[in-house]
């Protein structure tokens, strides 16, 4: 408990009042019953109040979304079941909403995509997940996976957050190739530019205040110039294993 | 229950008597500070202080942790990592699959296991996993054995950049049963992208450190395990990839630093 001194000094031969009595308890006793916080209870004991006496959701709500059945695999290259693809020489930003795996019916982006309704305030919004580029099996065209790489962000609401963007367009700041500077190219991109793997794993998180309400996250790529993979019809960049979740901080 | 004060009136007499009893509503019998209730307590009474205790079991108190000081490497309760600089590295050399490189260990004390699930007795909703390893290089079986493909150099790499790749995951142990969580495996390629024109693949003299930092970000939840028993340790794992058709074995792959953080959290889980 906090120290609190007496509101009033009682000495001997001072005139008593029973005011004064009062106003003294009042500010121990008040402390007791209005104001409970750390001062008032041991964090090394527990005691007091464990988890049971609170509510599930008296501290956090986690909403969470990841690919259920099947679970893809980071190595599943020949059956690709459940890989999300990356759409080739498409400007901007790109998101995720549905999935039609082959042969099957749509689906929603899970793990990509997650609509759920917040109590408001403090939420810490995270996506783990694994960017493929090519086959996996033989050596490509060299060009694909030293493309300039992909721009990676969390959309809220279908607004891109720039404090979660993993990746940069800035050209400039990359050295392409060793020998003299030929700008020609820059047009052959080397790596650089955004991030560029063949294998890629990816975290964007950022922490916002969310109103109450329904809300939807996603995650949002751009595939810079659609240099990681030159066709437009045979794009060949995939994400694989996937997670997205928000987690509200509610005290 | 809240705690009422009960005011001394006009003409009450100064006695001991009046003045003991001023406390009583705090401390009485049935009343008081020790029958508060969790909805007596205001938003914010409970700040980061008293974190650690939210998130352990009822009844463990700071002493009962002590013995997490004595692990090695050094951890809490909650995250370890190696200590060790980025300059430092340690290879992580396993081809097998069914037998990954265990990078390390996180123990929990037998006061402070739990089981996952709002309806048991620890109350822990889901568990927020968090890794990070820094992967410093991939060395291929010719660099080991000094028959690279391009002789005459000491940075020559056979670094396949669409074969080549190390897959790290995290796996929990409840008594006797692993289970590798698939949703946490994540790889990555050699990622040696700065380099010349002519060898793209294979660099030459140009970049061969790979000096990426792999970080997963999952959640556990009861669903992922495949035992009702309680949580006793997490690794964090490590396994080699030829991906087919590749004829450079890779040797192996140095890591610097690392490290994994597990917060069993008191939550309502919301899976959409």
């Amino acid at each position: 408990m906090a120290w609190r001194y007496p509101t009033y000094d009682l000495k001997t031969d001072y005139v008593v009042d029973i005011s004064q009595i009062n106003e003294n308890f009042l500010s121990v006793v008040e402390e007791v019953s209005g104001l409970l916080n750390e001062h008032n209870f041991s964090a090394k004991d527990s005691a007091v109040l464990s988890r049971a006496n609170l509510a599930n959701n008296a501290a956090f709500t986690l909403h969470y979304s990841t690919p259920e059945s099947p679970v893809p695999g980071v190595r599943d290259y020949g059956g690709k079941a459940n890989w999300m693809l990356i759409q080739g020489k498409t400007d901007g930003w790109q998101t995720f909403s549905t999935y039609t795996p082959p042969g099957g019916s749509e689906r929603s982006a899970e793990g990509l995509s997650l609509e759920f309704v917040a109590t408001g305030g403090m939420t810490w919004i995270c996506a783990s997940f694994n960017i493929h580029c090519g086959t996996g099996e033989v050596p490509e065209d060299p060009d694909f996976q030293k493309g300039f790489g992909y721009l990676c962000a969390l959309e809220l609401d279908g607004v891109i957050l720039n404090e979660s963007l993993l990746g940069s367009g800035d050209l400039d700041q990359e050295e392409f190739a060793r020998g003299a500077l030929n700008r020609a190219w820059k047009d052959i991109p080397l790596g650089g530019g955004g991030i560029s793997a063949a294998r890629l794993p990816i975290v964007l998180d950022t922490v916002v205040d969310l109103l109450p309400g329904r809300h939807v996250i996603k995650v949002a790529i751009t595939n810079i110039r659609g240099r990681m993979w030159a066709d437009a019809d045979s794009s060949k960049t995939w994400i694989s294993t996937r997670e997205l979740f928000a987690l509200e901080l509610i005290r | 229950m809240p705690i009422t004060y009960d005011y001394l009136l006009d003409g009450a007499p100064f006695t001991a008597d009046s003045l003991n009893t001023r406390f009583e509503p705090a401390l009485g019998g049935g009343n008081g500070v020790n029958q508060i209730t969790d909805t007596d307590v205001g938003v914010g009474a409970f700040r980061h202080n008293h974190l650690p205790c939210m998130l352990h079991k009822a009844g463990v108190v700071e002493s009962d942790l002590a013995g997490i000081a004595s692990f090695a490497p050094p951890q809490t309760s909650f995250t370890l990592e190696t200590d060790t600089s980025f300059g430092d590295s340690k290879l992580v050399a396993s081809r097998s699959a069914s037998s990954p490189t265990v990078l390390f260990t996180m123990s929990y004390l037998s006061q402070v296991q739990y089981k996952l699930g709002m309806g048991e007795d620890d109350r822990v909703g889901a568990v927020v996993l968090l890794a990070n390893v820094e992967v410093t290089r991939f060395i291929t079986q010719r660099e080991v054995d000094g028959s690279e493909a391009i002789a005459g150099s000491a940075t020559i790499s056979d670094l396949d950049e669409d074969r080549h790749a190390i897959v790290f995951a995290i796996q929990v142990e409840q008594g006797t049963v692993n289970t590798l969580l698939t949703s946490t495996v994540r790889s990555l390629s050699p990622r040696v992208t700065i380099t010349d024109l002519a060898t793209v693949r294979s660099p030459e003299s140009g970049d061969t450190w790979t000096k990426q930092d792999v970080a997963i970000r999952s959640v556990l939840r009861k669903a992922d395990l495949t035992s009702a028993s309680a949580i006793t340790r997490f690794r964090l794992v490590a396994y080699m990839v030829d991906l087919p058709g590749t004829n450079l074995e890779l040797y192996g792959v140095t890591v610097s630093k690392c490290n994994l953080t597990a917060i069993p959290l008191h939550t309502k889980l919301n899976v959409v």
